[in-house]
């Protein structure tokens, strides 16, 4: 024996003296002859004991989560849903009236919402495309070892850790036309200042190549994650089957970059598509309203013209296409998990 | 890097060459700013563009004591921003790591009916552009009171952080053997016992590496903390958004002194947290 | 002490039954094997028994004491795990102690039992250390060190062996069967590998797609496995099992249609007989095919397709009629192409019927 032999199963004294007790807490609950203090002890014990139960346990750790989210976030989208229907103007002290879809018509129907989607879909789609570009390029470029590597990697990966704020002051310095370098390398040429920012075109690509600049390392990051998980004896049998260059990228590094090149793009689309910090603090939406993106068109609705309603229906129309994206992430987050067993 | 983007092939000097000029070109901006917070005025605004110049600790003096026109010094409002900065951060973080953790813990031990939908709902509200959420929240402040203060900002930031932090522990938790646990159990632990003594030292990386990823973004968040933080609670990235608002008179030395101090805690956490990095800007559903 | 016995404990993941029915007992003193392939559900009744999984029927005791619906902390079981499931933040002396809070013996008699645990599994240099400092026999025995340190009301190993190597394997099973010995509690040993199964178990519990096929001592399973499964599953090489047609069948003997080949079998042995025109299964081990004598059956012109020398014996794959042969013969000398009869003594031959289970003979009572 390895253990004393007096000891017996503690498991049956255990149990044994566990259920007298509940029952003793039952008969205190039962009879109200006893002093009111201790009733409520026993009420706040019995209470504590409901909401401890096992069955309970998932709820229970959940709920602190679940109530502030609900107070902080579910709750003001539903309020700002409900606003979306009325026709209230922070700025006023009349009653709010009930005008059922009329803001999300009137904006389905203004030409100046359309244009500010146009701006978003341009800034995105030319932005995200130059992040994946350079992303996967420049993933490419880091998949081997060399000296200092971690330095290096940290320099490219350094912008997406900054603050927006910082970022602006850097592009907006870089574009100024007297005191920036972009102005000072042109007149090189030139032999005059150049003002980016003060043409519609050049203020898109101004913030086009900030947002990039900023992200391309992210695409980087995941694709390079994908790039160093590509098992080595694969390229090896490659080797020795002598697949071509072109062929073991197609065949063998594709595949395992393909779904992180897919969830970078859907998450570069969403972050992008909400983009206002970049902006606002680049060009604020100038030259006129050419570079106003639909959240920067959105933020002046409420807080610049007061039209909180029409602002509500707006930011909601933003919130459904983010929602479907993603949705769409994820979906392809749980697709990726399921085939590799994570 | 660590295991997560080690590779054994040497590159050729060709690509370290390249590698490292990208290096370079993707600093430079920083480094840029850096330099400029060490210029004189007269260098910051020179053309062509100064490299080598005598540095001056002038700019960062600039930013953090004022001198009146009878030659008193006093410290200037920006020790104040970097303090709420700091403190809101902080404590908005504690917050939500307390709660997302324990949220985070039962997502991945105790799924509930429609667990993913849940999860789904957070992550949503991390994906929600703020303009959707301010609106309402703005009003709320101005109802109650909260605007302007250090509650009301704090409580936004711990739902801003708090579905960040459930989605990274989760996927921490997701990485442990549960068959530890069990076995605790069975060695006669309760569950809070399990939780305390067993699966939380398992995450203390995961924790740290949540907790200063969720800093980082709070420290940097613009757009809540414009609209919704007083003079009393200002903080940094909104105190230097407001030196650019004028085209005319942005003392680019000063800025740029006050912006170098502000990357500081970036920099130190993004040479920290290299191996993290994948998980945290994915909010930890890209692992590897 | 208390025996542990199963009642019908049954399974459902959704609509997939992972364990179906299964009632076992386990007396204090002896050690079962569940043995089986992997998903016949093995470990999800071992995990039932330990209250981390609970029941979708049927029932778990410890004596008269129904414990199915007590989880796992109260049930006093002590456990260890395939992956060790070693506390990685505690050191192995800790790892050892975990199990002793909840028991809270004296602090000397704690330091005790520790000591002599550490010293038993040759874990006292390693005390201090981390889990992810030890080596894998290490890791293995602080698993199962935390297991014996206490008295529980049971034992339970998952698959205790099978991430070590071969070697270590061979060592481990020797000292956990010795260990296992001196302990009086209901054990129960989860495993794939029928070796592990055969030498450390009293009994063993052969399962497939849920429900428990056999359960008997290690040698009764060999020699009289219940059904074809069993048969095929117990036993390296594995079993010859050839599908034929009874077509005759009377007192003295019966005539079985084998691809082709007529065989006659004696009918005194066999307790019942098949209905003339059923389906048949003949069983042998390879083995059998070697100490054949005069009166053997004989499975002629077989011809070899693969010759494995295994060095003292060799292990001959031949072509029967279709069928393949597996038998184990002295020494070299059976190339490929080679024509040979396979002679088979009728006492080493298994009989199975139509339904797959094994036509009893009038022996089994005595040997059982």
């Amino acid at each position: 024996m390895l253990w004393p032999s007096s000891r017996t199963s503690c498991c049956a004294t255990r149990i044994a003296c566990s259920k007298p007790m509940e029952k003793a807490v039952n008969q205190a609950t039962l009879p109200p002859k006893l002093p009111p203090a201790f009733e409520r002890k026993v009420e706040v014990r019995g209470f504590l004991q409901w909401i401890n139960a096992p069955e309970r346990r998932g709820a229970l750790l959940v709920t602190p989560a679940l109530a502030t989210l609900f107070l902080i976030n579910i709750l003001p989208l539903l309020w700002s849903f409900g606003l979306s229907f009325f026709n209230y103007r922070a700025n006023r002290l009349t009653a709010p009236k009930f005008q059922g879809l009329e803001n999300y018509t009137d904006l389905l129907g203004d030409d100046r919402v359309w244009e500010r989607f146009v701006t978003t879909g341009l800034i995105v789609s030319s932005s995200v495309a130059l992040q994946l570009l350079i992303g996967f390029g420049l993933a490419l470029l880091f998949a081997k070892k060399f000296p200092m590597r971690r330095l290096a990697l940290m320099f490219v990966l350094t912008p997406m850790m900054l603050s927006f704020v910082s970022v602006a002051i850097f592009f907006k310095l870089f574009y100024d036309p007297t005191l920036g370098m972009l102005s000072w390398f042109i007149s090189l040429f030139t032999g005059e200042s150049f003002a980016l920012l003060a043409t519609p075109a050049g203020a898109i690509a101004g913030i086009v190549i900030a947002d990039a600049w900023m992200w391309s390392p992210f695409v980087m990051l995941l694709v390079l994650a994908g790039l160093v998980s590509v098992p080595g004896y694969l390229y090896e049998a490659a080797e020795i089957d002598r697949a071509p260059s072109w062929k073991r990228f197609r065949t063998i590094t594709f595949p395992y970059v393909k779904s992180l090149l897919l969830l970078a793009l859907l998450f570069r689309t969403i972050e992008t598509f909400k983009t206002f910090d970049l902006v606002f603090l680049i060009t604020e939406g100038g030259p006129g309203s050419t570079t106003e993106t639909i959240a920067i068109y959105a933020y002046r609705l409420g807080f610049q013209f007061f039209r909180t309603s029409e602002a509500s229906a707006l930011a909601y129309m933003i919130l459904f296409v983010v929602i479907v994206l993603t949705s769409i992430y994820l979906y392809v987050v749980k697709q990726r998990n399921a085939s590799e067993g994570v | 890097m660590a295991s997560g983007f080690r590779t054994h092939d040497q590159a050729g000097p060709v690509r370290t060459f390249f590698a490292w000029l990208v290096g370079i070109i993707y600093f430079a901006p920083v480094f840029w700013i850096v330099l400029t917070a060490f210029k004189t005025r007269a260098d910051a605004l020179a053309i062509p563009p100064k490299l080598v110049f005598a540095p001056t600790l002038d700019n960062f003096r600039a930013v953090f004591f004022q001198t009146s026109t009878t030659g008193e010094v006093t410290g200037s409002g920006v020790w104040l921003y970097f303090a709420n900065s700091a403190f809101i951060a902080g404590s908005s973080v504690l917050l939500a790591l307390i709660i997302g953790t324990l949220a985070a813990y039962a997502f991945s031990r105790y799924p509930l009916k429609g667990n993913d939908t849940y999860l789904f709902v957070i992550l949503s509200t991390r994906m929600l552009p703020p303009i959707v959420v301010i609106i309402p929240i703005f009003l709320v402040f101005r109802l109650t009171g909260l605007s302007g203060s250090y509650i009301g900002i704090i409580l936004l930031y711990t739902g801003f952080n708090l579905p960040f932090s459930i989605w990274m522990m989760k996927s921490f938790f997701d990485d442990l053997n549960p068959e530890v646990e069990d076995s605790a159990r069975m060695d006669g632990s309760g569950d809070w016992s399990v939780f305390g003594r067993i699966a939380l030292p398992q995450v203390k990386a995961g924790l740290a590496a949540t907790s200063v990823f969720a800093l980082i973004l709070t420290w940097n968040e613009f757009i809540f903390a414009l609209l919704l933080t007083g003079p009393e609670t200002r903080t940094v990235p909104v105190a230097i958004a407001s030196t650019i608002g004028g085209e005319i008179g942005v003392d680019w030395g000063k800025l740029s002194a006050m912006v170098s101090l502000f990357l500081i805690p970036v920099f130190i956490v993004t040479f920290a947290l290299q191996n993290q990095l994948l998980r945290g800007v994915t909010f930890g559903t890209v692992r590897k | 002490m208390n025996e542990l016995k199963l009642t019908g404990l049954t399974k459902y993941f959704g609509d997939f039954a992972a364990v179906r029915d299964v009632d076992l007992t386990v007396k204090p003193d002896e050690v079962l094997c569940l043995l089986g392939p992997s998903g016949c559900g093995k470990t999800t009744t071992l995990r039932m028994i330990a209250g981390l999984e609970s029941a979708t029927q049927g029932a778990v005791y410890f004596g008269d004491r129904d414990v199915t619906h007590l989880p796992a902390r109260d049930r006093d079981v002590a456990m260890a795990f395939q992956f060790y499931a070693l506390y990685p933040d505690l050191t192995v002396g800790q790892n050892l102690a975990y199990p002793l809070q909840a028991e809270a013996p004296t602090p000397a008699e704690s330091a005790d039992r520790l000591a002599r645990i550490a010293e038993i599994l040759q874990l006292t240099e390693v005390l201090d250390r981390y889990p992810h400092q030890l080596s894998e026999g290490e890791k293995q025995r602080v698993a199962v060190g935390r297991c014996v340190i206490r008295a529980p009301n049971a034992f339970l190993f998952d698959e205790p062996l099978s991430r070590l190597d071969a070697k270590l394997r061979d060592e481990m099973r020797g000292s956990i069967r010795k260990i296992l010995a001196t302990l009086d509690r209901p054990t129960v040993i989860v495993t794939h590998d029928q070796l592990e199964a055969m030498t450390m178990g009293d009994r063993i519990a052969v399962m497939r797609d849920g429900k428990v096929e056999q359960i008997g001592r290690p040698l009764d399973v060999f020699e009289r496995p219940a059904n074809i499964f069993v048969a095929g599953f117990i036993g390296t090489p594995q079993m010859n099992l050839l599908k034929g047609r009874c077509l005759a069948v009377n007192d003295t003997g019966l005539e079985v249609d084998l691809s082709g080949q007529m065989i006659r079998l004696p009918s005194g042995p066999f307790a019942t007989l098949p209905q003339t025109g059923a389906e048949v299964t003949l069983g042998f081990r390879p083995r059998a095919a070697a100490r054949a004598q005069d009166d053997a059956v004989s499975l002629q012109a077989a011809r070899v397709f693969l010759s494995e020398n295994m060095g003292a014996e060799t292990l001959v794959h031949s072509d029967w009629n279709g069928q393949n042969l597996r038998v184990l013969a002295h020494g070299p000398g059976h190339p490929e192409g080679q024509v040979h009869d396979v002679q088979v003594d009728p006492a080493d031959l298994t009989l199975f019927g139509a339904d797959g289970i094994r036509i009893t003979r009038k022996s089994d009572k005595e040997a059982a």
